[in-house]
């Protein structure tokens, strides 16, 4: 199990530009199970990979794996941009990277699960810059696992995947993780595949701000959630409000009711009349969840980051 | 010991494939120096003579020395394209000891040196030096300890360096005048009072020495007004350990 205490870190060129980036984060991530690490740009979670892979000194807080310090040798990294050589092929980059961990590695040598797992049997020839940006990281995620470390790290791994693509990488890091016991820790901002995780934590402004599995965060939301879209949303949400049904403000011009049926909403519409767009039943998501605890959802928050 | 000596081989033979599957660099690297000493020797054939020999036999051991300057550019180089690439954070990431991210990069660029020397040298019989055994061999040990702290100067150049670019430029305006000044282009003797002086201040002077001087052991050519050898060896020993000290603490940081 991964055990992060207390963690904080400033980031200061000078004492008046400090930027902390992480303030006090505690979580833990079990073994065999997938924990996500969810949040918008800036929210601290790159500086939480770089102290967990140890490219960052640790100010204040401890990083613990299994009540042990995180040993390299047992740490796979799985980079946002693939930590390969273009330039070489598939089994030359995962000898390179097997003696980096001082083992030798030989073509019969590989780990056949690993590799059909992977699909990646027919590629081990292939030089790197040939192959589409889906196996490349099937090649990053096969050459993080061929030390066998028991903690397994991806920084935004679906970056650049279309969602077929992000969907098997997915199933596959599954499978691997049951099969080979892991304790792994996917910092994403892809909050669809972070509700298929076992665990999710969100970060905002370097503080955690959740942490349970998916289904229970969105328990509150109940199964079924009915969202509206409208202009003159204030009154409308006034009067659904009066009729009991909690709700929930996801943007200017769209309104989520908690909890509730179609049945019931149509019952509280047909007695007031309002003006509505749009609208449609759907299952509760871990965005609406976020802009519950945090007032704002994340796309609109890295939008806001980089329209600043 | 395997722990440091797999990760510098892996890293090592990583560097080495690289060079040869980049065609246009073999070709560019074998091809330079032949071009530079050809045009050279021969421009400068009834023109001028340096310490009483032919132009292009004083030349000869510079352009070799040349060849490690440009190895270990191009070498060095590699370290910003694999930190812009991703690769190098994979590297500091494992758990080989940073040692061996500078060591193998040392040993690559030294070995890419010997061996375009290796190949530059089949001009030897149109140089007019008539290299020994002792004077091969000595001069080859040379080379190895040239090849090295070159690529550690490039090395420590680098990896503070975001662009290539960039990195050229200050190679270009670095390296370049530091060969030209150690005595390999011109010798000490017949330059301006001034340059003489500048050109002792510079520390590829004494290596570059001790390098021609074992290179024409036996050949009859002496290196006029040349540094005591205890002293060249000790400039050549001392920058050596100094920029590898450089590189060591430097890739120890985080």
């Amino acid at each position: 199990m991964l055990t992060l205490t207390d963690i904080a870190h400033t980031y200061s060129a000078r004492r008046t530009d400090a930027v902390h980036a992480l303030r006090g984060v505690t979580l833990s991530a079990q073994s065999a199970a997938i924990t996500a690490l969810v949040g918008p740009n800036g929210s601290g979670k790159s500086t939480l990979f770089r102290l967990i892979t140890g490219t960052l000194s640790l100010q204040q807080g401890s990083v613990r794996m299994n009540g042990d310090s995180v040993r390299a040798a047992r740490l796979g990294v799985v980079f946002q941009s693939p930590a390969l050589d273009e330039q070489l092929t598939v089994f030359e980059n995962m000898r390179t990277h097997a003696m980096l961990y001082g083992r030798t590695l030989r073509r019969d040598g590989l780990p056949t699960d690993l590799i059909d797992a992977l699909g990646l049997g027919e590629m081990l020839d292939r030089r790197i810059a040939t192959l589409s940006g889906g196996y490349r990281r099937r090649v990053e995620l096969a050459k993080a696992l061929l030390p066998e470390p028991a903690l397994l790290v991806l920084d935004e791994p679906f970056t650049g995947l279309d969602v077929t693509v992000r969907d098997t990488f997915f199933r596959v890091l599954q499978d691997i993780t049951a099969m080979r016991g892991l304790t792994t820790l996917l910092i994403t901002h892809e909050l669809a595949v972070a509700g298929l995780c076992d665990r999710v934590v969100l970060l905002e402004e370097g503080s955690v701000v959740a942490d349970d599995a998916p289904a229970r965060l969105l328990g509150e939301f109940g199964a079924t959630v009915v969202e509206i879209s409208g202009s003159e949303l204030s009154a409308l949400d006034h009067a659904i409000s009066a009729a009991d049904i909690a709700t929930l403000r996801l943007h200017d011009r769209a309104l989520l009711l908690k909890n509730t049926t179609l049945k019931e909403v149509l019952a509280v519409l047909d007695e007031r009349d309002p003006r509505i767009e749009d609208m449609h039943v759907r299952r509760p998501s871990l965005e609406d969840y976020f802009i519950a605890r945090t007032g704002h959802g994340l796309q609109a928050r890295d939008d806001g980051r980089r329209a600043a | 010991m395997t722990a440091f000596v797999l990760p510098t081989y892996g890293l090592w033979q990583r560097d080495l494939r690289h060079f040869l599957r980049q065609r246009s660099r073999v070709i560019g690297a074998v091809g330079q120096p032949f071009v530079i000493w050809i045009f050279l020797a021969a421009g400068f054939r009834h023109s001028m003579q340096a310490a009483g020999t032919d132009y292009g036999t004083w030349l000869f051991p510079g352009v070799i020395l040349l060849i490690a300057l440009f190895a270990a550019i191009f070498s060095t180089i590699s370290v910003i394209e694999d930190r812009r690439s991703g690769f190098l954070q994979g590297v500091l990431t494992s758990p080989a000891p940073r040692a061996a991210i500078v060591l193998s990069k040392m040993l690559a660029g030294t070995t890419i040196a010997l061996a375009q020397a290796l190949i530059f040298m089949v001009l030897l019989p149109f140089s007019g030096v008539s290299l020994t055994l002792p004077g091969f061999l000595l001069s080859m040990l040379l080379l190895t300890a040239a090849g090295m702290l070159l690529t550690a100067l490039g090395f420590i150049m680098a990896w503070r360096m975001e662009s290539t670019q960039g990195f050229h430029a200050v190679m270009n305006l670095l390296l370049l005048p530091l060969w030209m000044l150690s005595g390999a282009f011109f010798p000490l003797e017949g330059a301006a009072g001034w340059m003489r002086v500048v050109m002792q201040l510079n520390p590829l002077y004494y290596v570059t020495s001790l390098f021609q001087q074992s290179f024409f052991i036996g050949s009859g050519v002496q290196v006029p007004s040349a540094p005591s050898e205890a002293l060249s060896i000790g400039v050549t020993a001392g920058l050596l350990f100094l920029l590898t000290f450089i590189s060591l603490r430097m890739v120890e940081q985080k």
